[in-house]
């Protein structure tokens, strides 16, 4: 990943991941995996950042883990939505529509 | 998870760091092995891409520390916020914890002075406090010196024949407690 991209997406990171979340419960794996394949290899998450996120994002209750077995019959951390979570990802999908109107009104009213 | 619960739970919680981490290194492996790679080049490349484990491990242990810290700070705040709007509480609250650390040093040198420092003298480690059992009564349970050494109880006549005969000991002396009466 570039610098720049990697900057862009440090901000938005805890949004990209409660949303990926919000599809159903899903391991860290997995999670890097969508982001990467829906934003069509703009982002690749690095493990480096991807665990920490979640964790943090654990800790403050957003998302809840569980230990289940996936279709290979490994056991693996699963995450899911909690309520709270799910008041975040709107809050935040609110924040960042409501971000990306007012950086478009300006870069149009300014040419 | 609690504080406290994160305390008890350390060792699991490492352990799940550890399996959930591994999990997602073979699983990018499979993933490599599946396009084609062999299983050396696989594993090679994912574990460049993960980079190092224990510096991600690191990071994931760290969350949440920072938090306490600040949520400990809030609520402190807090505190003294109430207590400065509720006087009268704060009275109280401040008084009883006066009394009560107050009435707890008081007794505490009193105990101290009594019970826990040894006597004023040269080598109070030396000191032996001499009690006499007698066969044919039993023994008093608590003989209210601190040993289980029998009455240390005397005439005055025996006392005087362990002055005199006393080799092991520097001195020998007698003592006599005292009750006090308040008269007035």
């Amino acid at each position: 990943m570039t610098e720049q991209k990697s900057e862009f997406l440090k901000g938005t990171l805890d949004m990209l991941i409660l949303k990926v979340v919000a599809l159903g419960p899903i391991h860290g794996y997995a999670i890097a995996q969508r982001i990467q394949q829906i934003s069509r290899d703009f982002f690749l998450l690095q493990q480096g950042s991807l665990y920490p996120a979640l964790h943090r994002l654990e800790d403050r209750g957003w998302l809840k883990a569980d230990w289940k077995a996936t279709e290979t019959g490994r056991e693996a951390k699963f995450y899911a939505l909690t309520p709270k979570g799910r008041k975040q990802l709107e809050a935040e999908v609110k924040n960042w529509e409501q971000l990306i109107n007012a950086v478009a009104l300006i870069l149009r009213t300014a040419e | 998870m609690r504080w406290y619960q994160r305390f008890f739970r350390r060792g699991l919680t490492e352990k799940h760091l550890d399996t959930e981490l591994r999990f997602h290194l073979d699983q990018q492996i499979a993933d490599y092995i599946a396009t084609g790679m062999k299983l050396e080049e696989a594993r090679r490349r994912a574990q460049l891409e993960f980079g190092s484990v224990d510096r991600v491990k690191e990071e994931c242990r760290d969350v949440g520390k920072g938090r306490h810290v600040e949520v400990a700070i809030q609520n402190f705040r807090y505190a003294l916020r109430r207590l400065v709007k509720n006087p009268g509480f704060t009275t109280v609250a401040i008084l009883s914890l006066a009394l009560g650390i107050g009435a707890n040093t008081a007794i505490f040198a009193l105990i101290d002075a009594v019970m826990i420092r040894t006597l004023p003298i040269e080598h109070p480690e030396q000191l032996v406090l001499l009690g006499c059992r007698y066969h044919h009564r039993p023994n008093p349970e608590h003989s209210g010196y601190g040993g289980g050494g029998g009455e240390p109880t005397f005439s005055y006549q025996l006392f005087q024949q362990f002055k005199k005969r006393n080799g092991a000991l520097v001195t020998t002396f007698a003592f006599v407690p005292m009750g006090f009466t308040n008269t007035s």
